[in-house]
Protein backbone atom coordinates (compact mmCIF):
# COMPACT_ATOMS: atom_id res chain seq x y z
CA UNK A 1 0.00 0.00 0.00
CA UNK A 2 1.24 3.58 -0.43
CA UNK A 3 1.14 4.65 2.70
CA UNK A 4 1.10 8.14 3.44
CA UNK A 5 3.86 9.75 5.01
CA UNK A 6 2.19 11.48 7.24
CA UNK A 7 -0.72 9.17 8.69
CA UNK A 8 -2.83 12.79 9.76
CA UNK A 9 -3.29 13.57 5.88
CA UNK A 10 -5.56 11.15 4.62
CA UNK A 11 -8.48 12.06 7.49
CA UNK A 12 -7.33 15.79 6.58
CA UNK A 13 -7.34 15.05 3.19
CA UNK A 14 -11.19 13.32 3.08
CA UNK A 15 -12.44 16.20 5.10
CA UNK A 16 -11.66 18.71 2.44
CA UNK A 17 -12.76 15.96 -0.29
CA UNK A 18 -16.00 15.95 1.44
CA UNK A 19 -16.51 19.56 1.43
CA UNK A 20 -15.90 19.57 -2.19
CA UNK A 21 -12.54 20.36 -2.66
CA UNK A 22 -11.56 18.92 -6.02
CA UNK A 23 -7.51 19.04 -5.27
CA UNK A 24 -8.17 16.77 -1.97
CA UNK A 25 -9.98 14.22 -4.25
CA UNK A 26 -7.04 14.34 -6.74
CA UNK A 27 -4.45 13.82 -4.28
CA UNK A 28 -6.63 10.70 -2.93
CA UNK A 29 -6.73 9.28 -6.13
CA UNK A 30 -3.04 9.95 -5.99
CA UNK A 31 -2.46 7.81 -3.19
CA UNK A 32 -4.45 5.07 -3.36
CA UNK A 33 -5.24 4.48 -7.59
CA UNK A 34 -2.46 1.67 -7.22
CA UNK A 35 -3.83 -0.02 -4.34
CA UNK A 36 -7.33 0.37 -5.65
CA UNK A 37 -6.18 -1.58 -8.93
CA UNK A 38 -4.83 -4.15 -6.57
CA UNK A 39 -7.21 -5.03 -4.13
CA UNK A 40 -9.46 -4.56 -7.87
CA UNK A 41 -7.17 -7.27 -9.94
CA UNK A 42 -6.97 -9.48 -6.72
CA UNK A 43 -10.48 -9.90 -6.11
CA UNK A 44 -11.58 -9.78 -10.06
CA UNK A 45 -8.16 -11.97 -11.32
CA UNK A 46 -8.47 -10.03 -14.50
CA UNK A 47 -6.59 -7.03 -15.42
CA UNK A 48 -9.29 -5.47 -17.72
CA UNK A 49 -11.90 -6.13 -15.00
CA UNK A 50 -9.35 -4.67 -12.53
CA UNK A 51 -8.98 -1.39 -14.46
CA UNK A 52 -12.80 -1.33 -15.26
CA UNK A 53 -13.42 -1.37 -11.31
CA UNK A 54 -10.65 0.79 -10.67
CA UNK A 55 -12.55 3.60 -12.31
CA UNK A 56 -15.95 2.33 -10.97
CA UNK A 57 -14.53 2.28 -7.53
CA UNK A 58 -13.40 6.09 -8.16
CA UNK A 59 -16.62 7.28 -9.14
CA UNK A 60 -18.49 5.34 -6.14
CA UNK A 61 -15.19 7.22 -3.68
CA UNK A 62 -16.31 10.28 -5.32
CA UNK A 63 -19.84 9.72 -4.41
CA UNK A 64 -19.70 7.96 -0.76
CA UNK A 65 -17.33 10.35 0.29
CA UNK A 66 -20.13 12.53 1.78
CA UNK A 67 -21.37 9.42 3.69
CA UNK A 68 -17.90 8.65 4.87
CA UNK A 69 -17.92 9.48 8.50
CA UNK A 70 -14.91 8.12 9.76
CA UNK A 71 -16.33 5.33 11.66
CA UNK A 72 -14.21 3.09 10.31
CA UNK A 73 -10.39 3.65 8.82
CA UNK A 74 -10.86 4.85 5.11
CA UNK A 75 -8.71 1.81 3.74
CA UNK A 76 -11.61 -0.19 5.52
CA UNK A 77 -13.71 1.92 3.83
CA UNK A 78 -12.65 2.22 0.80
CA UNK A 79 -12.16 -1.47 0.44
CA UNK A 80 -15.67 -2.31 0.62
CA UNK A 81 -15.82 0.38 -1.92
CA UNK A 82 -13.27 -1.64 -4.11
CA UNK A 83 -14.84 -4.95 -3.94
CA UNK A 84 -18.17 -4.11 -4.27
CA UNK A 85 -17.21 -2.10 -7.43
CA UNK A 86 -15.34 -5.29 -8.48
CA UNK A 87 -18.57 -7.80 -8.01
CA UNK A 88 -20.63 -5.52 -10.15
CA UNK A 89 -17.55 -5.92 -13.23
CA UNK A 90 -18.28 -8.61 -15.37
CA UNK A 91 -15.29 -11.29 -16.20
CA UNK A 92 -13.69 -11.11 -19.70
CA UNK A 93 -11.34 -14.17 -19.45
CA UNK A 94 -8.32 -12.84 -20.98
CA UNK A 95 -5.94 -12.57 -17.82
CA UNK A 96 -3.67 -14.53 -19.46
CA UNK A 97 -2.68 -12.47 -22.31
CA UNK A 98 -3.32 -9.32 -21.17
CA UNK A 99 -0.92 -10.00 -17.84
CA UNK A 100 1.48 -10.71 -20.62
CA UNK A 101 1.27 -7.61 -22.39
CA UNK A 102 1.50 -5.62 -19.37
CA UNK A 103 4.62 -7.58 -18.05
CA UNK A 104 6.29 -7.16 -21.40
CA UNK A 105 5.35 -3.31 -21.29
CA UNK A 106 7.08 -2.67 -18.22
CA UNK A 107 10.41 -3.96 -19.79
CA UNK A 108 9.81 -3.32 -23.41
CA UNK A 109 12.10 -0.11 -22.97
CA UNK A 110 15.03 -1.42 -21.95
CA UNK A 111 15.52 -4.32 -24.20
CA UNK A 112 17.42 -2.71 -26.39
CA UNK A 113 20.10 -1.52 -23.78
CA UNK A 114 21.74 -5.01 -23.66
CA UNK A 115 22.34 -7.94 -21.75
CA UNK A 116 21.37 -6.82 -18.63
CA UNK A 117 18.07 -5.55 -19.82
CA UNK A 118 17.66 -9.27 -21.22
CA UNK A 119 18.00 -10.44 -17.37
CA UNK A 120 15.61 -8.19 -16.38
CA UNK A 121 13.13 -8.87 -18.74
CA UNK A 122 13.44 -12.58 -17.91
CA UNK A 123 13.50 -11.48 -14.27
CA UNK A 124 9.90 -9.53 -15.11
CA UNK A 125 8.65 -13.02 -17.02
CA UNK A 126 8.99 -15.30 -14.09
CA UNK A 127 7.37 -12.38 -11.49
CA UNK A 128 4.23 -12.16 -14.11
CA UNK A 129 3.67 -16.06 -14.33
CA UNK A 130 3.66 -16.05 -10.72
CA UNK A 131 0.96 -13.89 -10.50
CA UNK A 132 -0.61 -15.55 -13.15
CA UNK A 133 -0.71 -18.79 -11.15
CA UNK A 134 -1.51 -17.10 -7.91
CA UNK A 135 -4.37 -15.48 -10.21
CA UNK A 136 -5.49 -18.56 -11.25
CA UNK A 137 -4.79 -21.12 -8.83
CA UNK A 138 -6.67 -19.99 -5.95
CA UNK A 139 -10.66 -18.86 -5.34
CA UNK A 140 -10.81 -15.02 -5.32
CA UNK A 141 -11.73 -15.17 -0.83
CA UNK A 142 -8.13 -16.97 -0.90
CA UNK A 143 -6.57 -14.44 -2.72
CA UNK A 144 -7.36 -11.36 -1.23
CA UNK A 145 -6.85 -13.66 2.39
CA UNK A 146 -3.32 -14.31 1.09
CA UNK A 147 -2.89 -10.98 -0.87
CA UNK A 148 -3.83 -8.30 2.64
CA UNK A 149 -2.07 -10.71 5.01
CA UNK A 150 1.21 -11.79 3.59
CA UNK A 151 1.94 -9.64 1.01
CA UNK A 152 0.84 -6.46 2.44
CA UNK A 153 1.50 -7.71 6.44
CA UNK A 154 -1.83 -6.20 6.96
CA UNK A 155 -2.63 -7.99 10.67
CA UNK A 156 -5.56 -10.83 10.16
CA UNK A 157 -7.72 -8.97 12.75
CA UNK A 158 -8.18 -5.78 10.44
CA UNK A 159 -7.99 -8.06 7.20
CA UNK A 160 -10.72 -9.60 8.37
CA UNK A 161 -12.67 -6.25 8.88
CA UNK A 162 -12.06 -5.37 5.36
CA UNK A 163 -12.88 -8.66 3.79
CA UNK A 164 -16.20 -8.59 5.96
CA UNK A 165 -15.78 -11.99 7.55
CA UNK A 166 -14.47 -13.70 11.62
CA UNK A 167 -10.90 -13.93 11.60
CA UNK A 168 -11.27 -17.49 11.68
CA UNK A 169 -12.64 -17.89 8.75
CA UNK A 170 -9.83 -15.70 7.31
CA UNK A 171 -7.77 -17.90 8.99
CA UNK A 172 -8.56 -21.35 7.10
CA UNK A 173 -9.09 -18.85 4.01
CA UNK A 174 -5.13 -18.30 4.56
CA UNK A 175 -4.66 -21.43 5.08
CA UNK A 176 -5.78 -22.92 1.78
CA UNK A 177 -3.98 -20.78 -0.21
CA UNK A 178 -0.82 -20.83 1.35
CA UNK A 179 -1.30 -24.73 1.31
CA UNK A 180 -2.22 -25.08 -2.74
CA UNK A 181 0.44 -22.28 -3.96
CA UNK A 182 3.33 -24.19 -1.40
CA UNK A 183 2.57 -27.06 -2.48
CA UNK A 184 2.03 -26.74 -5.92
CA UNK A 185 5.88 -25.13 -5.72
CA UNK A 186 7.40 -27.42 -3.81
CA UNK A 187 6.05 -30.48 -6.06
CA UNK A 188 8.44 -28.57 -8.74
CA UNK A 189 11.73 -30.13 -9.02
CA UNK A 190 14.24 -27.67 -7.15
CA UNK A 191 15.20 -25.02 -9.42
CA UNK A 192 12.62 -26.12 -12.03
CA UNK A 193 10.79 -22.18 -11.34
CA UNK A 194 13.79 -21.25 -12.39
CA UNK A 195 14.14 -22.88 -15.60
CA UNK A 196 10.86 -22.40 -16.81
CA UNK B 1 10.74 -32.85 14.46
CA UNK B 2 11.37 -34.90 11.18
CA UNK B 3 11.15 -33.91 7.49
CA UNK B 4 7.80 -34.49 7.25
CA UNK B 5 6.13 -32.59 9.80
CA UNK B 6 8.62 -29.31 8.87
CA UNK B 7 7.25 -30.12 5.42
CA UNK B 8 3.64 -29.45 6.83
CA UNK B 9 4.44 -26.73 8.75
CA UNK B 10 6.18 -24.76 5.83
CA UNK B 11 3.28 -25.14 3.99
CA UNK B 12 0.97 -23.43 6.43
CA UNK B 13 3.37 -20.85 8.63
CA UNK B 14 3.38 -17.56 8.60
CA UNK B 15 5.94 -16.38 6.12
CA UNK B 16 7.55 -13.75 8.87
CA UNK B 17 7.75 -16.93 10.96
CA UNK B 18 9.50 -19.13 8.62
CA UNK B 19 11.85 -16.11 7.55
CA UNK B 20 12.54 -15.92 11.23
CA UNK B 21 13.16 -19.42 11.84
CA UNK B 22 15.78 -19.56 8.35
CA UNK B 23 17.86 -16.92 9.65
CA UNK B 24 18.14 -18.08 13.26
CA UNK B 25 21.23 -20.18 14.04
CA UNK B 26 21.09 -22.58 16.88
CA UNK B 27 22.48 -20.94 19.38
CA UNK B 28 20.08 -18.17 18.69
CA UNK B 29 17.44 -20.26 19.97
CA UNK B 30 15.76 -20.56 23.43
CA UNK B 31 17.36 -23.39 25.59
CA UNK B 32 16.27 -26.92 24.74
CA UNK B 33 12.95 -28.85 25.56
CA UNK B 34 11.43 -25.25 24.77
CA UNK B 35 8.06 -26.94 22.55
CA UNK B 36 7.68 -23.88 20.82
CA UNK B 37 6.41 -24.64 17.04
CA UNK B 38 9.03 -21.91 15.87
CA UNK B 39 11.65 -23.29 17.72
CA UNK B 40 11.25 -26.63 16.59
CA UNK B 41 11.02 -25.41 12.80
CA UNK B 42 14.41 -23.24 12.95
CA UNK B 43 16.13 -26.46 15.09
CA UNK B 44 15.13 -28.28 12.08
CA UNK B 45 15.80 -25.95 8.87
CA UNK B 46 19.65 -25.57 10.87
CA UNK B 47 20.60 -28.79 10.40
CA UNK B 48 18.76 -30.26 6.71
CA UNK B 49 19.47 -28.25 4.18
CA UNK B 50 17.09 -29.61 2.21
CA UNK B 51 14.18 -28.74 4.20
CA UNK B 52 15.99 -25.09 4.36
CA UNK B 53 16.31 -25.26 0.50
CA UNK B 54 12.23 -25.88 0.87
CA UNK B 55 11.77 -22.93 3.11
CA UNK B 56 13.72 -20.42 0.77
CA UNK B 57 11.99 -21.00 -1.89
CA UNK B 58 8.78 -20.44 -0.59
CA UNK B 59 9.75 -17.50 0.60
CA UNK B 60 11.43 -16.83 -2.38
CA UNK B 61 8.06 -17.05 -4.19
CA UNK B 62 6.19 -15.00 -1.82
CA UNK B 63 8.58 -12.32 -2.46
CA UNK B 64 8.45 -12.66 -6.23
CA UNK B 65 4.46 -12.56 -5.95
CA UNK B 66 4.53 -9.27 -4.11
CA UNK B 67 6.96 -7.93 -6.45
CA UNK B 68 4.80 -8.79 -8.89
CA UNK B 69 1.67 -7.46 -7.44
CA UNK B 70 3.24 -4.21 -7.20
CA UNK B 71 4.67 -3.44 -10.16
CA UNK B 72 0.87 -3.22 -11.66
CA UNK B 73 -1.24 -0.27 -11.57
CA UNK B 74 -3.98 0.87 -13.78
CA UNK B 75 -3.08 2.00 -17.40
CA UNK B 76 -5.34 5.23 -17.39
CA UNK B 77 -3.42 8.11 -16.14
CA UNK B 78 -4.43 10.32 -12.52
CA UNK B 79 -5.79 13.33 -14.64
CA UNK B 80 -7.98 11.10 -17.11
CA UNK B 81 -8.94 9.03 -13.80
CA UNK B 82 -10.13 12.08 -11.49
CA UNK B 83 -11.86 13.55 -14.92
CA UNK B 84 -13.93 10.24 -15.26
CA UNK B 85 -14.68 9.91 -11.78
CA UNK B 86 -15.92 13.51 -11.04
CA UNK B 87 -17.43 13.90 -14.62
CA UNK B 88 -19.37 10.64 -14.37
CA UNK B 89 -20.50 11.24 -11.20
CA UNK B 90 -22.69 14.41 -12.25
CA UNK B 91 -25.25 12.56 -14.68
CA UNK B 92 -25.65 10.18 -13.19
CA UNK B 93 -27.34 12.21 -10.16
CA UNK B 94 -29.26 14.13 -12.53
CA UNK B 95 -30.95 10.98 -14.67
CA UNK B 96 -32.07 9.90 -11.49
CA UNK B 97 -33.64 12.79 -10.21
CA UNK B 98 -35.41 13.76 -13.21
CA UNK B 99 -38.38 10.55 -13.15
CA UNK B 100 -38.86 11.74 -9.70
CA UNK B 101 -38.91 15.07 -10.89
CA UNK B 102 -41.82 14.43 -13.52
CA UNK B 103 -44.07 12.07 -10.87
CA UNK B 104 -43.98 15.43 -8.51
CA UNK B 105 -44.87 17.56 -11.43
CA UNK B 106 -47.65 15.44 -12.62
CA UNK B 107 -49.44 15.15 -8.64
CA UNK B 108 -48.54 18.66 -8.16
CA UNK B 109 -51.12 19.06 -11.42
CA UNK B 110 -53.76 16.97 -10.46
CA UNK B 111 -53.65 18.86 -6.91
CA UNK B 112 -54.15 22.24 -8.92
CA UNK B 113 -56.64 20.68 -10.62
CA UNK B 114 -58.63 20.02 -8.05
CA UNK B 115 -58.17 23.03 -5.80
CA UNK B 116 -58.69 25.22 -8.80
CA UNK B 117 -61.92 23.41 -9.93
CA UNK B 118 -63.63 23.44 -6.72
CA UNK B 119 -64.68 26.85 -6.79
CA UNK B 120 -68.06 28.53 -7.61
CA UNK B 121 -69.39 26.74 -10.59
CA UNK B 122 -67.96 23.60 -10.46
CA UNK B 123 -69.67 20.73 -10.57
CA UNK B 124 -67.63 18.67 -7.52
CA UNK B 125 -69.78 15.31 -8.58
CA UNK B 126 -67.73 14.86 -11.62
CA UNK B 127 -64.66 15.20 -9.80
CA UNK B 128 -63.84 11.13 -9.44
CA UNK B 129 -64.78 11.34 -12.61
CA UNK B 130 -64.88 14.24 -15.32
CA UNK B 131 -62.53 16.49 -13.55
CA UNK B 132 -59.86 14.21 -14.00
CA UNK B 133 -57.57 15.89 -16.15
CA UNK B 134 -56.55 14.82 -19.67
CA UNK B 135 -53.97 14.94 -22.20
CA UNK B 136 -55.19 16.65 -25.26
CA UNK B 137 -52.16 16.22 -27.67
CA UNK B 138 -54.18 16.32 -31.02
CA UNK B 139 -57.38 18.42 -29.83
CA UNK B 140 -55.90 21.05 -28.12
CA UNK B 141 -52.78 22.62 -29.35
CA UNK B 142 -52.27 25.58 -26.97
CA UNK B 143 -49.36 27.70 -28.20
CA UNK B 144 -46.93 28.08 -25.35
CA UNK B 145 -43.41 29.74 -25.02
CA UNK B 146 -41.46 27.29 -23.15
CA UNK B 147 -37.88 28.47 -21.68
CA UNK B 148 -35.15 27.25 -23.37
CA UNK B 149 -34.00 24.23 -21.04
CA UNK B 150 -37.34 23.30 -19.44
CA UNK B 151 -40.22 21.19 -20.89
CA UNK B 152 -43.97 22.13 -20.53
CA UNK B 153 -46.95 19.73 -19.09
CA UNK B 154 -50.50 20.70 -20.07
CA UNK B 155 -53.41 19.71 -18.43
CA UNK B 156 -57.22 20.51 -18.64
CA UNK B 157 -60.33 19.13 -16.65
CA UNK B 158 -63.84 18.73 -17.69
CA UNK B 159 -63.90 22.47 -16.36
CA UNK B 160 -62.41 24.31 -19.85
CA UNK B 161 -61.52 27.32 -17.72
CA UNK B 162 -59.23 25.31 -15.99
CA UNK B 163 -55.93 24.56 -18.25
CA UNK B 164 -52.72 23.72 -15.86
CA UNK B 165 -49.54 24.57 -17.63
CA UNK B 166 -46.13 23.22 -15.75
CA UNK B 167 -43.00 24.13 -16.69
CA UNK B 168 -40.38 21.56 -15.06
CA UNK B 169 -36.61 20.81 -16.00
CA UNK B 170 -35.31 18.42 -18.23
CA UNK B 171 -36.94 16.39 -20.50
CA UNK B 172 -38.40 13.58 -18.66
CA UNK B 173 -36.04 10.68 -18.96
Amino acid sequence: MTEPQNPEIVPFLVGRARSGDSSAFEQLVGMYRDQIFRWALVRTGDVDDAEDATQEALLRMHRGLRKFEGAARFETWLYAVVRNAALDVGRRGRRVVRLKEIYASRVAPAVSTGPPAVVEQMETERIGKVVMEFLEALPARQREAMDLVDLQGIGQAEAAEMLGIRPSTLRVHLLRARRTLRGRLLEKAPGAEEAE
Amino acid sequence: MNCGSCRDLLLETDPGVIRSALTARAPDLGPAGRVEVEDELARHLATCSECAHSAERILAANDDLAAGLALLGPERGLEDAVRAATREDAPRRRVRRTPWAVAAAVAAGILAIRFLGDGPGFDSSGIDGGATPVARAEAFTPEVDVPAGESVMVMESANEDVVVFWFYQGRGE
